[in-house]
């Protein structure tokens, strides 16, 4: 229970901590309050905010136009590539290297030196491309311009080996073969007496 | 405890009005609404700076504050607890400005407990009654400003009789469980040390 000189005491200090904070008239506070305060429009902050945001529109379009990789089309790489190809050394595809390891995720030093020298290949220091020859040369002749009795002559055909590799032909220079298969003519074929 | 926080009217229509008008530019109604809270605002600032001037001042920048911020305003009701706010910090700005600068160029620290003229509440007493009670308020103004602000800041707050505790809590943005205890402590602290000073009771 308090006692009452310390209710009394308290009362006291509550007394003078309100006259610690209380406050006389001020007549003139309250008109310099209004002369300070500003205009109240549109912070010019918010008022550009628009012109703003439109530049940084601008700039992020830009930005993004320029960091996007070139799109050229190129020409296709097909014909490139088949004047490249016989660059490529036959004894790599002929003779297949055990000591190859595997080439999964990354790539062989050689196999990525040719693809790179693939791809970039110089057009204007290559080779012009070879015109493909033509299969056969057909000639019409009438039926009319045929003699019904002349022989036909064919001439002698050579059958031929080509070499694949060159483990084939020196295997053909050890065991001293032809590799030319020669059929004697000319043959002639006549019309088959009835 | 003659301390009793008064319930102020959250939703006052006049103040809402008010507010919406002003949020429209018109300075007349701003003015009023000013006008309505300045005693209570005054009173917020003084007990945190503890000069009338220096309050004053922390005043005018709070309504300059207010006005600018006005549409930052979510609830017009709202509007007393939301001024008082921008003055108790525009007075602690103020604060530790003048602390800064007192520490800096030397002089008696705003939070020293200097002489306060106090008038007397009862001019008709004798002359030792008066002479022991002058002397009493004296000793009692020097303990209060000498608290911990901590302890002092929500002393002053309710003593000034405009802010319940739930606003003073706001106001520090501490638990309202902790403005009370801190107000019981204030009280507390200042009994112990008049008494040390050989102030009992009042006689």
């Amino acid at each position: 229970m308090i006692d009452a000189p310390r209710r009394e005491l308290d009362g006291e200090i509550d007394r003078v901590a309100a006259k610690l904070v209380a406050v006389t008239e001020n007549e003139r506070l309250m008109q310099q309050v209004m002369m300070r305060l500003p205009d109240r429009t549109a912070s010019p902050w918010l008022a550009a905010m628009p012109v703003q945001l439109a530049a940084a529109a601008a700039l992020l379009l830009l930005a993004f136009l320029y960091a996007r990789p070139a799109q050229v089309s190129e020409p296709p790489q097909l014909p490139q590539v088949a004047i490249v190809a016989p660059a490529v050394s036959p004894a790599a595809s002929v003779i297949p290297s055990p000591a190859l390891p595997r080439t999964q995720g990354r790539r062989d030093p050689v196999l990525r030196i040719q693809l790179a020298s693939i791809e970039r290949a110089d057009h204007e220091r290559s080779l012009a491309p070879v015109a493909p020859l033509p299969a056969l040369e057909l000639t019409s002749i009438l039926p009319a311009a045929l003699e019904p009795d002349a022989a036909i002559e064919l001439a002698p055909l050579v059958l031929t080996d080509l070499p694949l590799a060159g483990d084939f032909i020196a295997t053909l220079a050890e065991t001293e073969m032809d590799p030319a298969v020669t059929v004697p003519g000319p043959f002639t074929i006549s019309p088959r007496e009835p | 405890m003659l301390i009793a926080p008064p319930a102020q009217d959250a939703a006052d229509p006049e103040v809402v009005r008010l507010v919406t008008l002003a949020r429209g530019g018109d300075r007349t109604a701003f003015g009023r609404l000013i006008e309505d809270h300045l005693p209570a605002a005054r009173r917020v600032a003084l007990a945190a700076v503890g000069q009338p001037s220096d309050a004053d001042e922390a005043v005018q920048e709070a309504s300059v504050a207010a006005w600018r911020r006005l549409d930052g305003l979510q609830d017009p009701a709202a509007f007393r607890g939301w001024f008082m706010r921008i003055v108790w910090r525009k007075a602690l700005d103020r604060r530790r400005s003048l602390r800064s600068w007192f520490e800096r160029f030397g002089g008696a620290a705003i939070d020293a407990g200097g002489t306060p003229l106090l008038e007397h509440a009862t001019p008709d007493a004798s002359p030792d009654v008066l002479l022991m009670s002058r002397q009493l308020e004296t000793a009692i103004a020097q303990v209060i400003k000498g608290l911990p602000r901590r302890l002092r800041d929500p002393f002053l707050l309710a003593a000034s009789g405009d802010h319940r505790y739930e606003e003073i809590a706001t106001l520090l943005a501490i638990p309202i469980g902790t403005v009370k205890w801190r107000i019981s402590e204030a009280r507390r602290l200042t009994r112990i040390k008049l008494e040390r000073m050989g102030h009992g009771a009042p006689r």
